[in-house]
């Protein structure tokens, strides 16, 4: 099931809400802990046993990690256990391919291995329970003794699918105690419904003129191909914070507030601040759990530039069982190292608008290795982006995109700065009707779109 | 003891696991085929020769579905717009994809007989054997002379 469906919106997403908010407060947990099981065994039935031994797992494991507390030796070989159970899953079903397919191409061989579809959401439920064990190994936070708010924790389906990922110490105490309000319930509807139009009106649009762009022989002129990949920037942004905004606004209509993946990032003056405003929660889980056990940047030169290089290269595969991603990995890692040792002082002394200008060609560049998992397509596109092999600079299909996206472009470009938002919360205080309004236009609006559209899923749960 | 119960429970629960893990890969529900390996099976029967291979922009036109949405597909229909041959397999990401692209693959159908509805009785003919099916993460539309035989192809692979 996904959020921006006709299913979700009208059906799923009313019942479980009504007997939500009717329930008693110590229903509450069981009741999000049904609906959670029912979301996810809608779209994966097979792949529900996998998740239910996932939460048994970690729950038992953090007991165990809690009652070893003293026995320090005893209490790191099971960190270990349960660090490799965890990531075996994963990589049993996301890179154990990938991982024979490279034998296989290295060495003229045909090694088989089990064909089975990637479940949707391993690669989010996986991290957020081993963040829960890392932080009880580390003494951050204490086990939950009780299952099923563990169970609530692991499978809330909010953000079961596509992230963000929600640390348990982050909403422990909500897991046993929140308040659901009307307030509430309009404050999360208000961003679900930013995030619905951001993802149908905005992220779909502009993925038909991505489509568009690319779908041809290949052959593209300089402006179609950057036209191409700023559409996709576009559209990967709106996609995935559209797909946030609702998983938090779900949240807080049940009474959670999680903390926010997206700030603004395509207003950044530098890659690493984009790093900091984008996928916050993925961003923020490598750099506690990966990159400061290696020891960060109180290490030496070579050590820092290490630490640096291992969490990019992981922050790749973790989008992908695909060499793409690792390049793309890579190249983020090493720009984030120019910006460190040699730009920094630079970014900071030139203007704004440069900065931002610079950032958007990098991170745009970076969308390519991204977005083609093929290196010869990847390299063609590289090249005609600066001319080479391409079919002239302007063509017919790039103005007739640029001409046709016009106003998408203008309301996209506006859309990913934070001044829209701005307005809209200052009508919200002055004439709260009127927003109301806005949103109920929005709804319907997304709703005809639904309708008249075809299957569109978000981007992210690939991932 | 105590330790003892503990480890029995780990063991139990990697047991578990391995069986499990076992069972995914012995069943038939989740095989998760690359679509070239499927692609050069039903392209070695030879009757997808008549027919021209569509890209993307066919996907889109067609089932109106964006390739990154699906997790690859194999994609042949008749030059000709009078001609409804069609040759069509996509492999979706989940289960649940699968059945959109059913859905999809049957509206596409509904509209080719909506088109050749009362004049195109030879076109009826074949849109009525059609094939449209989904089976794990595969959907399928055959539609032609050899589409009962291209579905029995297929479905010996998956």
């Amino acid at each position: 099931m996904i959020f921006s469906s006709i299913f979700f919106l009208f059906v799923f997403l009313p019942v479980f809400l009504v007997l939500y908010y009717l329930v008693p407060q110590k229903l509450k947990n069981p009741v999000l802990l049904a609906g959670s099981l029912v979301f996810y065994a809608w779209g994966e039935p097979v792949y529900i046993v996998l998740m239910l031994f996932s939460v048994i797992f970690n729950y038992y494991m953090g007991l165990e990690l809690e009652r070893l507390a003293k026995n320090r030796r005893q209490q790191k070989r099971n960190l270990v256990f349960t660090i490799v159970v965890n990531l075996f899953i994963l990589c049993f079903f996301k890179y154990f391919g990938f991982l024979l397919d490279t034998v296989n191409g290295i060495f003229s061989i045909s090694l088989p291995h089990p064909q089975l579809a990637l479940p949707v959401g391993i690669s989010f439920y996986t991290f957020k329970n081993l963040s829960y064990i890392l932080d009880i190994y580390f003494g951050k936070t204490s086990a939950q003794h009780h299952f099923l708010t563990f169970s609530v924790y692991s499978t809330m389906f909010p953000h079961m699918t596509s992230g963000p990922i929600v640390r348990y110490a982050d909403i422990r105490e909500q897991l046993n105690k929140r308040s659901v309000n009307i307030l509430r319930l309009g404050q999360g509807a208000d961003l679900f419904i930013r995030g619905l139009a951001k993802k149908i009106l905005l992220a779909d649009n502009l993925s038909v003129i991505y489509t568009g762009i690319t779908a041809g022989s290949g052959e593209l002129s300089v402006l179609s191909a950057w036209l191409g990949i700023f559409t996709y920037t576009m559209q990967i942004y709106f996609d995935f914070s559209g797909y946030s905004d609702m998983a938090i606004g779900l949240g807080k209509m049940l009474g959670f507030d999680f903390a926010k993946n997206f700030d603004y990032p395509y207003m950044s003056r530098s890659v690493s601040e984009f790093w900091r405003r984008w996928h916050i929660s993925l961003g923020s889980w490598f750099r506690d759990y990966i990159y400061i056990p290696l020891g960060g940047n109180r290490v030496s030169a070579g050590k820092h530039i290490r630490n640096i290089l291992v969490v990019w290269i992981l922050t790749g595969l973790w989008h992908g069982a695909s060499w793409n991603f690792v390049i793309w990995g890579l190249y983020y890692g090493l720009i984030l190292l120019l910006e460190k040792f040699l730009l920094k002082d630079i970014l900071a002394r030139i203007p704004g608008w440069l900065a931002n200008l610079y950032t958007m060609l990098l991170i745009s560049l970076g969308w390519v290795f991204f977005s083609q998992t093929d290196f010869g397509a990847m390299g063609q596109y590289l090249l005609q982006m600066i001319g080479i092999g391409a079919n002239g600079l302007v063509d017919s299909t790039a103005l007739y995109y640029l001409r046709a996206g016009a106003i998408l472009f203008i309301i996209c470009i506006l859309a990913c700065r934070d001044g829209l938002y701005r307005s809209f919360r200052r009508m919200l205080q002055r004439h709260p009707s009127m927003a109301v309004a806005a949103n109920f236009i929005l709804l319907f609006v997304c709703t005809a779109y639904m309708v008249y559209n075809s299957y569109t899923p978000f981007l992210y749960l690939k991932f | 003891m105590k330790a003892d119960r503990h480890l029995l429970i780990k063991i139990f629960m990697i047991l578990f696991l391995a069986a499990y893990l076992c069972l995914l890969c012995l069943s038939d529900s989740t095989r998760n085929l690359p679509i070239e390996q499927l692609a050069s099976a039903l392209e070695a029967g030879g009757n997808t020769a008549a027919l021209e291979k569509q890209n993307k922009a066919g996907l889109k036109r067609f089932y109106q579905l964006e390739e990154s949405d699906t997790d690859g597909y194999l994609f042949y229909k008749a030059a000709s717009p009078m001609a409804v041959d069609e040759v069509f397999v996509v492999k979706a990401r989940s289960r649940e994809d699968a059945g959109h692209f059913l859905e999809l693959a049957e509206e596409h159908l509904r509209s080719q007989k909506r088109t050749f509805e009362g004049y195109g009785t030879t076109q009826m003919g074949l849109l009525n054997q059609a094939v449209v099916e989904s089976k794990g993460i595969y959907t399928w539309y055959f539609c032609g002379e050899y589409a009962d035989t291209l579905r029995q192809q297929l479905l010996a692979r998956i």
